[in-house]
């Protein structure tokens, strides 16, 4: 086997990338290619340059992807110590629908190191290093290990025509990007996880993560290491009672997300049981909800051709006529959210309601994912519940009018989306609990996107510091 | 400096103690073995030598998927360093499928998550408990 090892540069990194507000940070990332000859990063597959990317072959492109990623990293962070990956990309679980894009780790926690903030709390092998100012454990050894899929999209039983984008300038498409998927894995294996068990509470080795010194449980106002297992089994599934309790983030969270909660706001003569404010999910594509609302008549759309799904064909004289100028309901299902938007929008919509077809227990609508950025008009779901509420309201609509009014907008609670009443950070504590997903995430009501939620949204950047995102602010509070 | 390391399976039948020159972070060690015999602490025979160097291969989790760790591993530093060598469950894994309209769903999950959320996408379920599968999950 031929083992590669690459530094990542912070000469690229900061020259090529443009990062700003870093501009003490130094942290040398090394890259340990362990994949054999010819296949992985050493595949030799011809492959033409894409999105900033130079590579001329599929293994030199998958390679500057993954420096790349390092690199952002290398240059938000600082330590004295290299921070060692050792990386690869081989074939991982696939079918012809669904996929493992990869895994990353840290190696190692450590505990009672020289200069550890806390006594007996777990860290992460890279942030120890930092904060020891010193490499510990074995010489050389990986901090972090990291594996990807190298079949992504390349057959018939892995996810085909779904494969990595390997551009560096988050035009992905369809495709995934890689560099964002990276990043967030990359993240975990700094340092961005408890080691603790969120589904039973128990501390790893009974210590717990320096993680656990700054999240709370808002219903006791405890933090999770003062908690007892029992009670840290419950905070795992608050849903919006668990919160970050670390200055920095919580410092950032006017400048990075949106103040208020997005809601539509329903009203009028015919609006019967739906009348009220509910919650809604926002759209990765089209403009975001606005403190401004926008207020119309709505309108359903019908499904046009048998099996073809409400708004999935372009819009007939009926449809448009009933959504001109008007916020159309549209059923989630059959096609994409944003290619339902899309014809509503053609057909002169101002707006677009998704009702969702699945109940879920949420505190809120999960988000609409699509990569249509060309869209003018917003978008968002609401709750099955609501959705039958809604639809039974228009029941008795005539073509043209419906009698129900909504207000779409940031009119839901004198809040962030995404942060509790007193400005914390939300964090993932979904009911069921969902291991690993949460507690080890931001929430997913976080808005605008954040990087470390547990779903890649498809209008993520690359950053990885205010105004977009709070990803290193969070590092910081741990210790970085 | 002495560190010890603690395999809590049957993965080595010695208790192995690393002698290291000067700290916790210096590098290679000198190896001692405790006699199972005798008690005394001596230098590992040929087979011995042998076992330490696969299982600290493993350890290292230098290679891949392959070397990932199973059994957590605690290392005993004699400074007071306590280094826990993690294990797959440690690891975070990015999954994804697609919608029947086309759309992704991107989870984040921890190993035996990630298996059984592969495992519930396997062509073998019936297309009905697929489909349910799929509408759980429904990201789009």
């Amino acid at each position: 086997m031929t083992t590669k090892q690459l530094i990542a540069t912070l000469a690229l990194a900061g020259a090529s990338l443009g990062l700003t507000g870093t501009a003490q940070a130094a942290a040398t990332i090394v890259i340990n290619n362990t994949n054999a000859a010819g296949v992985g990063f050493n595949d030799t597959t011809p492959a033409t340059p894409v999105g900033g990317n130079p590579g001329t072959t599929l293994g030199a492109q998958r390679l500057f992807a993954f420096t790349y990623a390092a690199n952002l990293w290398g240059a938000t962070l600082t330590s004295s110590q290299p921070i060692v990956i050792n990386a690869s990309m081989t074939p991982l679980t696939c079918t012809a629908t669904s996929a493992t894009l990869g895994s990353a780790g840290a190696t190692s926690s450590f505990r009672n190191f020289a200069n550890a903030p806390y006594a007996n709390t777990q860290y992460s092998y890279a942030l120890a290093n930092k904060l020891a100012g010193a490499y510990l454990g074995t010489a050389n050894a990986a901090q972090i290990t990291a594996s990807f899929n190298s079949n992504l999209g390349l057959n018939a039983n892995c996810l085909p025509g779904r494969g990595w984008y390997l551009g560096l300038d988050g035009n992905h498409g369809t495709d995934i990007d890689f560099v964002v998927v990276l990043l967030h894995e990359m993240g975990h294996g700094l340092g961005f996880q408890t080691f603790t068990n969120g589904s039973s509470g128990a501390q790893s080795g009974g210590f717990p993560s320096i993680w656990d010194r700054f999240l709370m449980g808002s219903a006791t106002g405890k933090l999770w290491y003062e908690m007892t297992n029992a009670e840290r089994a419950a905070s795992a599934i608050s849903m919006d009672k668990l919160v970050w309790t670390g200055p920095n983030v919580t410092a950032a969270i006017p400048n990075v997300l949106k103040f208020g909660l997005a809601s539509a706001t329903f009203s009028g003569s015919a609006a019967g049981a739906i009348a009220g404010t509910v919650r809604v999910g926002e759209a990765d594509f089209g403009p975001a909800l606005g403190s401004s609302p926008i207020y119309g008549e709505v309108m359903p759309v019908t499904e046009q051709t048998a099996g073809a799904g409400e708004g999935c064909e372009p819009f007939n004289a009926t449809n448009a006529r009933a959504v001109q100028g008007k916020v159309a309901f549209i059923t989630l299902g059959v096609c994409t959210a944003s290619t339902k938007t899309r014809n509503a929008e053609n057909a002169g919509a101002i707006a677009v309601i998704i009702g969702d077809t699945v109940a879920e227990t949420a505190v809120q609508p999960i988000p609409l994912g699509g990569w249509d950025r060309t869209l003018t008009i917003p978008a968002s779901r609401i709750f099955l519940t609501d959705a039958v509420k809604l639809r039974t309201a228009l029941a008795k609509r005539s073509r043209t009018a419906s009698g129900v009014f909504v207000s779409l907008g940031r009119n839901g609670g004198a809040q962030y989306a995404g942060a509790d009443p007193f400005g914390r950070a939300l964090m993932y504590a979904p009911n069921p609990f969902i291991s690993g997903s949460s507690v080890s995430h931001f929430d997913r009501t976080m808005f605008r996107n954040q990087l470390m939620e547990p779903n890649i949204s498809n209008d993520l950047g690359q950053g990885l510091i205010p105004p977009t995102d709070m990803t290193f602010l969070l590092m910081q509070d741990i210790g970085w | 400096m002495k560190k010890t390391i603690s395999v809590s399976a049957g993965a080595l039948a010695l208790a192995f103690t690393l002698l290291a020159p000067l700290s916790a972070s210096a590098g290679e060690a000198m190896r001692v073995v405790r006699d199972p015999v005798t008690g005394e602490m001596r230098g590992p025979t040929a087979a011995e030598a042998a076992a330490f160097a696969k299982a600290e291969a493993q350890l290292r989790l230098g290679s891949g998927s392959k070397a990932i760790v199973k059994t957590p591993v605690e290392i005993r530093y004699a400074d007071g360093t306590v280094e826990t060598k993690l294990d797959e469950d440690s690891m975070m894994f990015s999954v994804v499928s697609a919608n029947e309209d086309g759309t992704l769903n991107f989870d984040c999950l921890p190993a035996q998550e990630a298996k059984q959320f592969m495992k519930d996408k396997a062509p073998a379920k019936s297309a009905s408990k697929a489909k349910a599968a799929a509408k759980v999950k429904h990201d789009h």
